[in-house]
């Protein structure tokens, strides 16, 4: 094949304009590669087929492009629909991201956030801490409890639930962490336990002590356990009421409440009965360790002094009696009939002491004998 | 030696050496079109074996991305074993040239200059 410089002017001018055409944003322009198979036919297919493949990556980044749009935007809004607080935090505890729930329940906007260390929107910050590095070291956390305080003072309880992603390398790039909201649970918990309470001593009351010593039967005759109710009266209270008011009378009760918490075991409970009456319900205790137990209850209050303000004290002591299931009784009410019996016994003894139920107590108890 | 299937770029046949030919007649501008007709063509001929194919280009000027994805694809790979292409002149030399650096066909291909060394390499690819 021949050509003359002037076939070849105009082939390159071609090939220019071709360029001229792609750098203009038309990556659509192709040239013509004609039949004399010539070096600049080769160079213009090259430039048609680069101005092809340069056409259809972009095309295919901007489907790219847009596919990422859709998914971030779905992300987005699966994070927003969330009505609990959702957060990544970095391995410095910096929150890196939040949704509307966390600005919310932080009263924080999320420009504000974001950047910001977890650990300074919670009552308890080491808790908070403890809690995310806790999903750093081992890949999750889970149902951690934790406060939210709001700017306003206003505290949420959540449960902090979190679990660690990772980045394209394949390292630990974060904490995904939702603080889910319990606040009205935790509400029910501590409405039911205040019914479950009495409001002076904050002992359990008359009620949850009938319903505590139900369960304990029911173990009891289970497992074939012993159970034990110990029941105690304040000797001379109306002395107490009479000579120093009803205030410091209270006080007493709720000191003497609080001791008899220490004196017992842990899994043992401590009940107001009523008035200057008290329960203790021993599980698994046999009548002759409760006797010991109740001993060292009466010594303990009979040698305690009773703050009553200005620097005076006062000492109470107290009539206890003791009833044991299976061994002395078989239903609940012959239970706590018997330790009743046996803590009048111990009045009628001369107060201030212990006695463990008998079926040969006296049926009958003295009128006007219980204050 | 089978008949020669005609398609709109090319003309192709089975030879007695069990290669398949694929000659493109000049000057034609192969598009995906192009592409599935000889890919239907060559599964008529094949006789039901995958084979290998000698592909001539001679004055080929243009074969779109279209028609290189699917030479290029798994699709082919199932049906042929590898590819010779003839690259007689500067303009299907660069059409091969990017066919092999961009489009990666599935299957062993190479460019020749040389139509024996072409038969010779494809014979390592008959079953």
């Amino acid at each position: 094949v021949t050509t003359n410089a002037d076939d070849d002017g105009t082939r390159v001018q071609d090939l220019l304009d071709v360029i001229l055409k792609f750098a203009a944003g038309d990556l659509s322009a192709r040239g013509t590669v004609t039949d004399d198979n010539t070096s600049l036919d080769a160079v213009m297919a090259g430039i048609n087929i680069l101005g092809e493949e340069i056409e259809a990556n972009l095309a295919e980044n901007e489907r790219v492009k847009d596919s990422l749009r859709a998914v971030s935007l779905y992300t987005r809004s699966l994070i927003e629909a969330s009505l609990d607080p959702l957060l990544t935090i970095g391995i410095d505890g910096a929150i890196m991201d939040v949704n509307a729930a966390a600005s919310s329940a932080t009263g924080v906007p999320r420009s504000a956030l974001i950047g910001s260390n977890i650990a300074g929107y919670f009552t308890r910050p080491d808790d908070a801490t403890a809690a995310y590095r806790t999903a750093f070291a081992d890949g999750f956390v889970t149902n951690y409890p934790l406060v939210i305080v709001d700017r306003a003072g206003t505290t949420m309880d959540v449960l902090f639930n979190g679990s660690v992603y990772n980045n394209e390398q394949g390292e630990v790039a974060g904490v995904l962490a939702v603080a889910r909201d319990i606040s009205d649970r935790r509400r029910a918990e501590r409405a039911e336990d205040l019914a479950r309470r009495d409001g002076l001593t904050d002992l359990y009351n008359h009620r949850t002590f009938y319903s505590l010593l139900t369960e304990e039967m029911e173990r009891a005759e289970r497992f074939h356990r012993p159970v034990s109710v110990l029941m105690l009266d304040v000797d001379h209270f109306k002395q107490v009421n009479d000579e120093h008011g009803h205030l410091t009378g209270d006080h007493v009760l709720r000191a003497l409440g609080a001791l008899l918490t220490r004196q017992v075991r842990s899994f043992d409970r401590v009940c107001r009965y009523g008035g200057e009456e008290f329960t203790v319900i021993f599980p698994e205790t046999g009548s002759h360790l409760a006797m010991s137990m109740a001993e060292r209850i009466r010594h303990a209050v009979a040698v305690e002094p009773f703050d009553i303000g200005e620097a005076a004290h006062i000492t109470v002591t107290v009539s206890i009696g003791i009833a044991t299931y299976p061994e002395q009784v078989n239903t609940i009410s012959e239970l706590v009939k018997a330790a009743d019996h046996a803590m009048y016994t111990s009045k009628l003894q001369g107060r201030n002491r212990a006695t463990v139920y008998s079926p040969n107590f006296p049926e009958a108890i003295p009128d006007g004998f219980l204050t | 030696m089978s008949d020669e299937v005609h398609v709109r770029v090319a003309r192709l046949w089975l030879g007695d050496d069990g290669i398949v030919r694929i000659m493109h007649s000049p000057g034609v501008e192969v598009s995906l079109e192009d592409a599935r007709a000889t890919m239907d063509a060559y599964l008529q001929i094949r006789d039901g074996a995958s084979r290998p194919l000698l592909v001539g280009t001679l004055g080929m000027k243009a074969l779109d991305r279209g028609a290189r994805a699917l030479y290029a694809s798994e699709e082919a790979a199932r049906v042929a074993t590898a590819v010779a292409l003839i690259v007689d002149t500067s303009v299907s030399r660069v059409l091969g040239n990017f066919y092999l650096g961009l489009s990666k066909p599935h299957i062993p291909s190479r460019l020749f200059n040389d139509e024996a060394e072409a038969l010779d390499w494809l014979k390592h690819f008959l079953s």
